[in-house]
């Protein structure tokens, strides 16, 4: 499947099961990108199906110049930071609730990521500052090209390059010896 | 974490919300830029032909010599292109003659009928308001600053006509009264130096 792109014209041409394709391909995938940012997998699914609404609601903003994977998380990277700009209340979990939280996330990774290796570095992953999270999760975990996560981080290919090498600086301190066999 | 299936109906009722609330406050937008535009565009039809600037074709026949045409109205002997004038008194400075020549009536005539039809004058400026008394206690007409008539001495100028009738100015200084009418024409020195010579008055 080419990230979407051709399920997406088939829904644009009226084809509802296309849309189904899509969801399942990319909307765990999304929740847990939109997740390192928010750090609430609740608000990271709400945000999410926000991002996927736009694809319905315009659907001829897209012009198939980029992936629809690209595009879709161009949108829940943009959507996931005015969340954060605007969130004015901060929510005091009780433990017990937190332990679920914690649970949803631990679900939502276990989905996503079937690597054990990857699961490892994802730990890790989370220490790191906001864009070099964001970073390390579209070339390492989404498998995006460079000139895709650009794209999605509003950045140019040099930069993410720069991001990317200062973040595996950073995971190989965090990761230890076993750092350099994960990455 | 909700199943993909709730997630995607989620999406479709979102989506469909925001789709009603867009063309809801489209709605909204024309419902109130349709009347803006009605009232916007009678205003303009009302207003615009109001303030727009009268075009050279209507003022055809209108002069800003008001009084001019009053004056004509009043003096129709003189307007008139035909000489019926058969007789010029003109008395003044203590003396009093009639020009009976046929020639100098009629140069008489014309010179007066020319200053009338010229405007040349300036009416305006020679309205009994700006009249001053000088020392004597007289009121007399003020002088065109262009040119000093030597000759401020009143004189009585009588028109007799063919059937009789009379038409009197009086020519005080460089202004040109039409004693019916009470108009006056301040003369220029052109027109004064004209009057005086068909008149056979000294400047």
């Amino acid at each position: 499947m080419d990230n979407g792109a051709s399920s997406y014209r088939r829904f644009l041409d009226g084809d509802e099961s296309a849309f189904d394709e899509i969801m399942k391909e990319l909307f765990r995938s999304l929740v847990f990108f939109i997740d390192r940012y928010v750090h609430d997998v609740h608000a990271a699914e709400d945000i999410a199906i926000d991002a996927f609404s736009d694809l319905v609601v315009h659907r001829h903003r897209y012009n198939f110049k980029v992936s629809l994977k690209t595009y879709l998380f161009m949108i829940g990277r943009s959507r996931a930071l005015d969340y954060i700009k605007h969130r004015k209340v901060i929510n005091v979990a009780p433990l017990s609730e937190a332990q679920n939280l914690s649970d949803d996330e631990k679900t939502l990774e276990e989905i996503v990521l079937e690597d054990e290796r990857k699961r490892k570095v994802n730990a890790a992953v989370s220490m790191l500052p906001e864009d070099m999270r964001a970073v390390i999760h579209l070339i390492y975990f989404e498998e995006m090209t460079y000139d895709e996560a650009a794209k999605v981080m509003k950045k140019n290919c040099k930069q993410v390059d720069n991001l990317l090498y200062r973040a595996k600086k950073e995971l190989r301190i965090i990761l230890g010896k076993d750092g350099e066999l994960l990455l | 974490m909700r199943e993909l299936n709730e997630c995607k109906a989620e999406v479709f009722r979102r989506s469909d919300n925001r789709i009603k609330e867009r063309k809801r406050s489209r709605n909204r937008i024309l419902a109130l830029c349709l009347p803006l535009c009605l009232v916007l565009t009678i205003l303009s039809v009302t207003t615009l032909p109001a303030i727009m600037p009268v075009g050279e074709e209507s003022l055809d026949g209108v002069t800003d010599d008001v009084s001019t045409n009053d004056f004509e109205a009043n003096s129709s002997d003189v307007n008139s292109k035909e000489n019926n004038c058969v007789s010029v008194t003109v008395s003044g400075n203590g003396s009093e003659r009639t020009i009976t020549d046929a020639s100098s009536v009629e140069n008489v005539f014309y010179q007066i009928h020319d200053i009338l039809e010229a405007n040349e004058g300036y009416m305006n400026s020679a309205s009994n308001n700006n009249f001053i008394v000088n020392n004597s206690g007289e009121c007399v007409p003020p002088v065109n600053e262009q040119y000093k008539p030597n000759n401020i001495e009143k004189y009585t100028i009588t028109l007799m006509s063919s059937d009789g009738s009379e038409q009197v100015f009086e020519l005080y200084g460089a202004v040109l009264d039409d004693v019916e009418s009470e108009k006056k024409i301040m003369l220029t020195k052109e027109q004064l130096n004209k009057l005086t010579a068909a008149l056979e008055l000294l400047n």
